[in-house]
């Protein structure tokens, strides 16, 4: 890991070199523990399962579902309204215009699992390395600057902020997804300083500074790697708040537009349709919290796989 | 404990004036001519410049923000493209009911989570325990707005046992204004109708709102109750032959309920935002239903005071429940200040 700044280094470098390579075994073996810990709980391999079966629907959705051509704006009036759990042809009714419900909640999977890959993607990195910078510079005036302006981002609960800005800006997925990157990597900022001025007192630091490491290398490589847990933990549990977050934008018309298959969306238009044609927006919303559920026994699983091996060492 | 409260103030404070000031600029420096938005299509061009003239957006960003600040120092927000008149109004007729659903939701949230909580926690391991935990399970995976829609399906469509939407029946008088709030007024001029009238279109709602943060405070209770458990004055307060109840409510309660404050308060916070989902399922004529309105059609000026009004309730909610955890927490109140 750390070959480029130790070889210049001489002997010091070698050693560390050594060090690195004879940690390698405790590693695996951590990750073994880990996984011990994760798979202990039925609730962390179901979550886990309804994650990856969430995956594959996002990317292989088109080749799994039924009817394909309803995706967009196909119109069957002749079969319109029809009940569920009557046909194998519409296994969950169809919707206002003739559409197969299942095929478009299936297809609707892609959408809360890009938002939330975007999403997380574009928070994440700058959420920790803010995080890492102000920790690392805990009580200077960096800390302070860092650290309050991440704060005028959550003055606000997310979701009035995401409308907001996605409200001043039009109604687009793209956008909504901008405005709410926009104010969710303060959360990861947090949980990394957090983590971060708790340890930068402690002697593996300190002694790092002794050798003469670089600021940038003592923060990602002996800083980060001691954070991995909770940044873990809340970017899996994330992935539910941010799909919550999208499906509520698309709900109020801020998000995807008709005829995109967003379950948000599909909830929305579904519930004027209520309670004769329940169907229609009771699907797509079981789905959203199908996903969101996965995600949030998977984050649980992956919190108590790193609690367990953080607290015996 | 003054001190604190001080610092916490200051720093809410900041972080208001920073989020007024992006959000000013973001509505500002985005494509579109507010003063178009405002005056019809064929408004001849001299008028347009007179009135952009007597707003001040023909000035830099900066002023305007300034001339904004002082107008909001004076109560007045802006005029809304939207309602036709001063944001001011608006709020002042809207945001009394969005509060008073809130208030109501947070007390049916506290009660809730603090039962749950204490219910699931005094049975650990057993059916109690399990109910509890597959509820919470519910709560935080199901998106308020969905709770919204499925609580109006089965308990008003379906049981009609709730009105579907408004906060008062048809026939059924506003009580005269005195404060605003609905409940209040009715309470004051004794209508006592009214107030069953009003809880009635309320509880809904409410639960709707309530019922995501109160399955994840009833887990933090919960694992707080286990936590304080095993420790060694509980076992040396039972070892002494107290009465379960004392032991239980004297000195196992007060210290497990902390995490839950902690996260109760965030929770609260949060219904600032669900309510806007919630108000629009229910048709509830409060604030965020208006200001939901207003966004779909990009009214600027309602658009800023709205983050600002929620973002000053949500300061405010995060300052009291971190006051209160301190007089929860002696160890916060002695060595924090």
């Amino acid at each position: 890991m750390a070959e480029n700044s130790s070889q210049s280094k001489g002997n010091i470098g070698k050693i560390k070199g050594f060090i690195d390579e004879q940690k390698e075994s405790p590693l695996m073996d951590s990750l073994k523990r880990r996984w011990y810990r994760f798979s202990k709980n039925p609730l962390s391999k179901l979550g886990l399962a309804i994650a990856l079966i969430s995956i594959f629907l996002a990317i292989f959705g088109e080749y799994v579902v039924p009817h394909p051509a309803h995706a967009g704006a196909y119109r069957d009036y002749p079969n319109r309204f029809l009940e569920p759990f009557q046909s194998w042809t519409y296994p969950l009714g169809t919707d206002s215009y003739g559409r197969c419900v299942l095929t478009r909640t299936i297809l609707g999977f892609r959408y809360s699992i890009r938002m939330a890959a975007v999403v997380l993607s574009l928070v994440v990195p700058t959420g920790v390395v803010v995080g890492l910078v102000a920790g690392y510079h805990k009580d200077t005036w960096i800390d302070t600057l860092l650290m309050r302006t991440s704060d005028i981002f959550i003055a606000v609960p997310p979701l009035v902020l995401a409308l907001s800005i996605t409200a001043m800006l039009e109604p687009d997925p793209m956008y909504a997804m901008l405005a709410v990157s926009l104010m969710w990597w303060p959360w990861f900022a947090r949980i990394t300083y957090n983590n971060v001025s708790s340890l930068v007192n402690e002697e593996f630091v300190k002694s790092a500074e002794i050798m003469g490491d670089s600021k940038t290398h003592i923060m990602f490589f002996e800083l980060l790697p001691n954070c991995t847990g909770p940044i873990l933990t809340k970017l899996t549990l994330d992935v539910g708040w941010v799909i919550i977050i999208g499906a509520s934008l698309s709900f109020v018309g801020l998000g995807a537009q008709p005829p995109t298959p967003d379950l948000g969306t599909m909830v929305a238009e579904g519930s004027r349709l209520l309670p004769t044609w329940w169907w229609v927006s009771i699907f797509p919303a079981v789905a959203i919290s199908f996903i969101i559920l996965g995600f949030n026994l998977l984050g649980d699983g992956i919190q108590d796989a790193f609690e367990e091996v953080g607290a015996g060492s | 404990m003054k001190k604190y409260i001080g610092k916490r103030l200051f720093w809410a404070l900041v972080a208001l004036i920073g989020l007024s000031i992006f959000i000013f600029y973001f509505g500002r420096i985005i494509p579109g001519d507010p003063i178009r938005m405002m005056v019809s299509p064929q408004t001849p061009d001299h008028v347009v410049e007179e009135l952009r003239e007597s707003l001040a957006l023909d000035q830099p960003v900066y002023t305007q923000y300034f001339y904004w600040m002082r107008n909001v120092f004076q109560g007045d927000l802006g005029f809304s493209v939207y309602s036709r008149r001063s944001v001011t109004a608006d709020v002042q007729q809207y945001l009394p009911r969005s509060l008073e659903l809130i208030f109501y939701a947070g007390s049916v949230q506290i009660i809730g989570s603090f039962l749950l909580g204490i219910f699931a926690g005094s049975n650990i391991d057993k059916w109690q325990d399990h109910i509890t935990r597959l509820f919470s399970y519910i709560g935080v995976s199901v998106p308020a707005f969905v709770f919204a829609i499925i609580f109006q399906l089965v308990f008003s469509q379906n049981l009609g046992w709730f009105p579907t939407s408004g906060s008062l029946s048809e026939g059924v008088a506003t009580p005269s204004r005195i404060t605003g709030f609905i409940g209040l007024d009715a309470l004051l001029s004794g209508e006592f109708f009214t107030i069953g009238n009003f809880i009635w279109h309320a509880t809904l709602p409410a639960v709707a709102l309530a019922i995501p943060g109160m399955a994840q405070v009833a887990r933090m209770i919960r694992s707080g109750m286990i936590t304080i458990n095993q420790k060694d004055y509980i076992s040396m307060a039972r070892g002494y032959g107290l009465p379960e109840r004392t032991v239980r409510f004297k000195y196992l309660l007060r210290p497990s309920i902390i995490p839950g404050v902690t996260v109760l308060g965030m929770q609260i916070a949060m219904m600032l935002g669900n309510a806007f989902l919630v108000e629009l399922v229910f048709r509830w004529p409060g604030f965020s239903r208006f200001a939901i309105n207003a966004m779909l059609r990009s009214d600027l000026n309602t658009i800023v005071a709205t983050v600002m009004i929620v973002g000053i309730m949500f300061a405010i909610i995060n300052i009291v429940v971190d006051t209160l955890v301190a007089y929860i927490d002696p160890r916060i109140r002695y060595s924090g200040s």
